[in-house]
């Protein structure tokens, strides 16, 4: 009984504190905010039901592959659509709603630019911009090299630059 | 224009995901599926390295031809619970008594090798041929053809006797061949033998008659025990005294009765406790 305390209280910690990444890497996936909470979910209970026979020096990257695994299993190839929340911060420049309605179309255009990025691509473009993880960690956490990172990140801006000046 | 002088960078740094859940509810979610699914922890069914694999089926490709080629296939398994002595013919033709309170196994395969495994008392008459094997506890002993008892319930009180031919036996701390009329005991870690002893007790042996030469108590009332699987409390004086005189062992009280009015005792059995003390 006194076991089951403890791994109840280390789980929720694992949940605490990885809980947001997975679900936003599901999110970069898929662009189905429904469909990524829910395997994040599953995730979690995969992590629960394993927990005897995790290595804890790899648990991140163990993480990442159920999600993606449980990702792959749901994965039917087609068009995604991104569909963030602005959060900028309040400042004078955003005051005018002639400045907030070309905010929203900009964001718009950006997230359809994303959405058609490949794949990996844009999950490892956002996992840095949006969650701030260093190239290091997520090479770490996708299990890839740190170089492909960079290569997958170049490629990213070098798409979004091309395509945001053309259609602008 | 304007946007395009925007950060472009800043802006996507600024997405949210758009989660419907907070962190609260999804965990809360989880603990749901998790108790829905019953507390199952899996355990891991990885794949084995190809070289296990083979070293696996290697092993059990030798474990069945062991099997089909090891001489030593279960034949037959005794048991004998009864107070009386049961007389069974063993497949190579020997001939067994098993006592009370006797397990017995018999393997014995086509290459004529015969192997027993016996806890308990019983007493064979051996068809000669091949090795004739018995291990019982505390010891084994082998014989090519000849007629002999084994008691051996417990390893620390075993007797064997040999009427005809020769038994070898081996126990752990000496080895030791009977000839016919010679007899070993072992009690506790003492071992007295060859001792002589009185060929016509083979005789009565199915009828539960044990015939006693000057033998002490503990080994006589060890023997009580064994077959009835009791615990005996008695001082060190009391299993010392020696008794000489047969004892049918067919009904235990009426064993015990004897004895102990011979040696001048008193016996009491309490939830499978045999308690000896002497007359005051």
């Amino acid at each position: 009984m006194h076991r089951l305390e403890e791994e109840k209280d280390w789980f929720e910690e694992i949940f605490d504190k990885n809980y947001e990444f997975i679900r936003n890497y599901l999110y970069y996936l898929s662009g189905d905010i429904e469909l990524a909470e829910d395997l994040s979910q599953d995730t979690f209970l995969q992590l629960w039901q394993e927990r005897k026979n995790i290595r804890h020096e790899t648990l991140r990257q163990f993480l990442f592959k159920i999600a993606r695994n449980l990702f792959l299993k749901h994965y039917r190839r087609k068009k995604i659509s991104l569909n963030f929340v602005n959060s900028l911060p309040p400042g004078a420049d955003t005051e005018s709603p002639e400045f907030l309605m070309e905010l929203k179309e900009y964001s718009v255009k950006i997230q359809q630019i994303l959405s058609e990025l490949p794949e990996k691509t844009r999950t490892i473009f956002l996992m840095s911009r949006i969650d701030s993880i260093s190239y290091a960690e997520i090479a770490l956490n996708l299990d890839i090299s740190i170089k492909s990172v960079e290569k997958h990140m170049t490629k990213a801006l070098k798409i979004l630059k091309l395509k945001v000046d053309r259609k602008l | 224009m304007k946007s395009n002088r925007m950060d472009m960078d800043k802006l996507i740094t600024g997405f949210n995901v758009p989660a419907t859940k907070s962190k609260q509810e999804a965990r809360d979610a989880v603990w749901q599926k998790i108790e829905s699914r019953g507390d199952t922890s899996k355990r891991k069914t990885r794949r084995l390295p190809l070289y296990l694999i083979s070293a696996a089926a290697a092993a059990a490709l030798l474990v069945v031809a062991f099997w089909v080629l090891n001489p030593h296939t279960p034949a037959i398994e005794l048991q004998n619970h009864l107070a009386k002595s049961t007389q069974t013919v063993l497949p190579d033709s020997s001939e067994v008594v098993v006592q009370k309170n006797t397990s017995l196994r018999y393997l014995g395969g086509p290459s004529g090798k015969r192997l027993i495994e016996l806890k308990g008392e019983a007493y064979f008459k051996v068809t000669k041929g091949e090795k004739f094997k018995v291990n019982f506890p505390g010891g084994e002993l082998t014989v090519l053809g000849t007629r002999f008892n084994v008691r051996a319930y417990t390893a620390g009180n075993i007797r064997v006797e040999c009427y005809e031919g020769s038994v070898s036996v081996a126990l752990p701390e000496s080895d030791c061949v009977l000839k016919a009329g010679e007899g070993l005991v072992l009690s506790g870690r003492k071992m007295e033998g060859p001792i002589p002893i009185d060929l016509s007790n083979e005789k009565t042996i199915g009828d539960n008659l044990y015939y006693w030469n000057n033998r002490p108590l503990s080994e006589i009332l060890s023997l009580v025990c064994e077959r009835d699987g009791l615990v005996m409390t008695a001082s060190h004086d009391v299993l010392n005294q020696r008794f000489s005189g047969p004892v049918n062992m067919n009904n235990t009280n009426q064993a015990l009765t004897i004895i102990t009015k011979a040696m001048n005792l008193r016996y009491r059995i309490e939830n499978n406790k045999l308690t000896i003390v002497e007359n005051q």
